[in-house]
């Protein structure tokens, strides 16, 4: 039996009920959501409709048709950065964004969007919104920052930054790749215009699936246009959520297990789903500093962060750890740069990056101390690597 | 005698919406797919009767669902004789 620690990436084990319900879609459903009036297309569309609604309870967004639905989080962010800034608008974002938000964001600096990163300095990584709001000018149109980082797992601020960003008149764009589904988020409460996640992770969906809430105050650009089911009469787009943004069959089966996932985490329910995970990074937080040579980065207390850390071993590079612990221990972990350049330059771990355990509310204290017990002999130099 | 009643909506989204909210509030609707004689959208309205129609005229005027059109049905021999009817 493996142990899966690579939950940021992708998270698996799964539900059960997350497979069952893809498969009953693909046994007994089948038909094309919204496209047709028989009755299998009638239950693929309620099927995702379902889903968004399931979202919109879990993300409190009062309108389900808000949330437009992606293949991930990439194509979120890129819909909502492309869709609103226009040559001449300026964007502050942080040195902790994963590549999905810093290249779409060097992209559009090519075209003419300003563009300032705020720090996140070290020992606890976070937001220094001092200098985000000093930042902020005549032409500042959205703040676009991640919640949680997918690299040293810190989270950020979401009310504080929501104050700053309406006390401004800014929108509010928040990448929720690894937060979603593991941490509370309120999109009315924290000021939310545009909330972009993905449903591999921390949902319990299916690889693409996922999605991007917009606030009704906003209009997006359409990145693409193309059949929605509706209006088929006009050969022009239409101008109402979510269709304007949701051209093209969508990933039904893959929905259907989403939604499984997304009612899966409403039932258990969030605060337990924190309180385990929380316990789960105390333990491995407590463990790996008694491992000789091992140095984690970034102080940060577990309430404050993703179960998820990443650390350097002295001596030992993180791949050859990854490596070791992949062959000798069935233990999957990432090493390396996790997408996110920007993050390990402003840790100073560039470029050989780290070693990251991220942990799902499915992951025991046994496999931690498997996952500890190994890096101690390793640490003690008792293999061979 | 009106048979039934069908409203219309601007995309299948949002029948599909309100069919879900009609259901939570035990409202029977079905939906079908529009009838070509008020529409050549190749989506999915809502058929009711004269009771879910009163409640749903209550859900639109309240705002939380939202049709784009309302008709009566009658039925003649084979054809069915679609009339719009307010919103409210
Ligand atoms: C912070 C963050 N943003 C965005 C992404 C991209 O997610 P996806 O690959 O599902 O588009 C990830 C995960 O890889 C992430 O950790």
């Amino acid at each position: 039996m493996v142990i899966y620690m690579d939950n940021a990436a992708t998270s698996y084990p799964k539900p059960e009920e997350v497979v069952a319900a893809m498969n009953y879609f693909f046994n007994e459903i089948g038909g094309n959501p919204g496209r047709s009036g028989h009755r299998l297309s009638l239950r693929s569309g309620e099927v995702v409709y379902d889903t968004r609604d399931a979202l919109a309870q879990l993300f409190n967004i009062e309108d389900p048709l808000q949330i437009v639905f992606t293949l991930n989080a990439t194509m979120a962010i890129n819909m909502a950065l492309s869709g609103l800034l226009k040559p001449g608008d300026h964007v502050i974002t942080s040195t902790l964004e994963h590549n999905s938000t810093a290249r779409p964001l060097r992209y559009l600096e090519g075209t003419g969007v300003e563009l300032t990163r705020i720090e996140c300095p070290a020992p606890n990584f976070q937001l220094d919104l001092d200098q985000l709001e000093q930042s902020i000018c005549k032409n500042t149109r959205l703040i676009s920052i991640l919640h949680g980082s997918n690299v040293v797992g810190t989270v950020f601020p979401l009310e504080e930054v929501g104050k700053i960003a309406r006390k401004h008149g800014i929108y509010l764009m928040v990448d929720a790749a690894q937060t979603a589904g593991a941490y509370p988020i309120d999109v009315q409460k924290a000021g939310i215009h545009l909330l972009a996640f993905t449903g591999h992770k921390g949902l319990f969906g299916p690889q693409g699936t996922g999605g991007l809430y917009v606030n009704p105050e906003l209009k997006l650009d359409s990145l693409y246009r193309g059949g929605t089911g509706s209006r088929s009469e006009e050969d022009r787009q239409p101008e109402f959520m979510p269709d304007s943004l949701e051209s093209g069959t969508p990933n039904a089966m893959g929905l259907a297990g989403l939604g499984a996932g997304v009612k899966y985490i409403l039932r258990e329910g969030l605060p337990k789903i924190r309180e385990k995970e929380i316990e789960l990074t105390n333990h491995l937080i407590k463990g790996l500093n008694s491992i000789d040579g091992v140095i984690i980065i970034g102080e940060e207390k577990a309430e404050n962060r993703m179960p998820l850390v990443s650390f350097v071993m002295e001596g030992v590079t993180p791949s050859m750890v990854g490596e070791f612990l992949d062959e000798r221990y069935d233990i999957m972990t990432r090493v390396g740069l996790h997408c996110s350049p920007w993050a390990h330059q402003s840790m100073g771990t560039f470029p050989e990056g780290t070693v990251r355990i991220s942990l799902s509310y499915l992951n025991t204290p046994s496999q931690l101390d498997t996952l500890l017990q190994a890096l101690y002999e390793l640490s003690r130099e008792e293999v061979r690597l | 005698m009106i048979d039934y009643y069908v409203a219309t909506f601007y995309s299948t989204n949002y029948a599909l919406k309100c069919e879900k909210i009609l259901k939570q509030s035990f409202i029977n609707v079905k939906l079908i797919p529009v009838p070509r004689q008020v529409s050549s959208n190749c989506g999915l309205a809502a058929r009711m009767d004269g009771e879910a129609l009163k409640a749903f005229r209550g859900l639109c005027q309240e705002g939380s669902i939202e049709a784009e059109n309302l008709y009566s049905v009658v039925k003649d021999g084979k054809k069915l004789i679609f009339t719009p009817l307010s919103r409210e």
